[in-house]
């Protein structure tokens, strides 16, 4: 078996890929390394000549039915609830997968001064209306890529991302806990079922630190300091929405800005707390998957069609999951996409990951 | 192809999708027609069940859009375009001619109108009541 260790572009640039791929996955922290979970069926409906004339090719995504999952969970674990609950979990993963590569196009609430606008090309023209964007974002929102997605779409218009430093306390705090899970399954030796929700804590950190070099690489990003002291008296559950709220109407006060400034958040209660509080907000959710979805959009703001590298969709996957699975049968080949790896020496800011080919 | 939305009460056409890269042609149930009216709620349903096959050949129909644009942030797309001009400094093209060419692959006409569709159906969620009226116009 053949390990490579590379990086996104040289994957895109140099891994043509035409046929049906089923794709799977395995974790060590919850599943011994010889068990996978089937995901989805991936379809390139082109020959390999033509795969190797045009690298980045149309395809579709075919999610595995939700039953299949909970079936296959119930023949991994005893506990009925165990099986339900993943089934979920993973779906929601799958849908954030789709959201972050392309697949599905968020869908937006933006609420300002007593409107509210929910049809996506209205929502555009209206931000677009200002000379410049502030997003002051929650983790929901870098989660999904929302800001990559704005900055994509908005592309006349220069955004600035505030990164409230609670958020990245946030991301600490799940860097901590999946670190734990990570060495209590002795490195995948000695994997648990029931830690199956490190699928929803890893993308907390992976897709989150590759949103963050991203956007960096490309427009600013201001990790915001302040501290507003009199919440340090505060005893709820959601002190953190409290303290990104505060954070927002700091900045605003601080730098002397009121119009073009949004909290882009995927929590409804935030935005419209936000709202009720005059600050106006952009609220993003997740649309439903369909059975099958396809990697062409078409982007009605710019006109344009937007086609998305199949190799983007399985490196995302392969960061939420860990281990991602490649089979063509017709082509007798199977890659494995490997997140945990020497590749990445232990730093989750290193947007790296071994392929194995056999 | 040209999708005009219509509020069915003011008969008013509140947006126009001109998709230049599609002919109602391409669809066998459409090819006598001149234009169709299709209720926004049933649009999807009827979209993905056209037939878009040539009659002769019985392989699928395809469009060569102008350009379409890679769904990556625009520092990955840059670095990939880089790592391809690595790859074929063999080739006969050079690399402006390269990045050109893979940016238009042919997209099946059936994958085109359902992303149209879809987008419509995106923008104009909350007008179930709207119609679809779509010609070659």
């Amino acid at each position: 078996m053949g390990k490579r260790l590379l990086k996104l572009d040289e994957f895109i640039a140099e891994y043509p890929f035409w046929g049906k791929w089923e794709v799977s996955y395995t974790d060590g922290t919850h599943l011994e390394n010889c068990n996978y979970i089937k995901l989805a069926y991936i379809t390139i409906d082109e020959s390999d000549k033509t795969a190797r004339e045009y690298p980045i090719l149309p395809f579709t995504f075919a999610p595995v039915a939700n039953q299949d999952i909970k079936s296959r969970f119930s023949e991994l674990s005893s506990k009925e609830n165990i099986a339900d609950q993943a089934r979920k979990l993973i779906w929601d993963q799958l849908a954030d997968s789709m959201l972050r590569t392309g697949l599905l196009c968020p869908k937006f609430c933006l609420m300002e001064e007593q409107t509210i606008e929910l049809e996506f090309l209205e929502v555009m023209r209206q931000l677009s209306k200002h000379g410049y964007l502030t997003f002051v974002v929650d983790t929901g929102a870098l989660r999904r890529a929302i800001s990559s997605f704005l900055h994509m779409t908005l592309r006349t218009v220069p955004i600035w991302t505030v990164v409230p430093v609670f958020v990245m306390t946030e991301i600490q705090q799940q860097v901590y806990e999946m670190n734990e899970i990570w060495k209590k399954s002795g490195r995948g030796t000695n994997p648990n079922i029931a830690k199956y929700r490190v699928l929803e804590k890893r993308p907390q950190v992976s897709c989150i630190s590759r949103e963050l070099s991203h956007i960096r690489l490309w427009r600013p990003v201001e990790i915001l300091r302040s501290i507003p002291q009199h919440l340090d008296q505060i005893k709820i559950d959601s002190k953190n929405d409290r303290l990104i709220i505060e954070s927002l109407k700091d900045f605003k006060q601080s730098r002397g800005i009121q119009k073009g400034v949004y909290l882009l958040t995927g929590d409804k209660d935030m935005a419209s707390l936000a709202t009720l509080e005059n600050q106006d907000s952009l609220h993003i959710s997740v649309p439903s998957m369909r059975k099958e979805m396809s990697s062409v959009r078409y982007d009605s703001y710019n006109k344009r069609w937007l086609l998305t590298p199949v190799h983007y969709l399985l490196w995302d996957l392969a960061q939420v999951f860990s281990t991602i699975r490649l089979v063509n049968e017709k082509l007798s080949r199977t890659y494995k996409l490997v997140y945990y790896s020497q590749a990445r020496g232990g730093f989750f800011a290193r947007d790296v990951m071994e392929i194995q080919e056999e | 192809m040209k999708l005009e939305i219509i509020n069915p009460s003011t008969q008013e056409v509140v947006e126009i999708y001109s998709v230049p890269d599609l002919s109602i042609l391409d669809f066998q149930q459409w090819r006598n027609e001149n234009e169709i009216i299709i209720h926004l709620d049933s649009l999807l349903d009827k979209v993905v069940n056209l037939d878009s096959k040539d009659p002769e050949t019985k392989m699928p129909t395809f469009s060569n859009p102008e350009e379409v644009d890679f769904y990556l942030p625009d520092p990955l797309k840059k670095q990939v375009f880089s790592v391809f001009k690595d790859i074929q400094t063999d080739m006969e093209v050079s690399s402006e001619e390269f990045e050109d060419k893979i940016s238009r692959p042919a997209l099946k006409s059936s994958t085109i109108l359902t992303a149209v569709v879809q987008e419509i159906l995106q923008n104009h969620h909350q007008r179930t009541d709207y119609k679809v009226r779509i010609s070659d116009g």
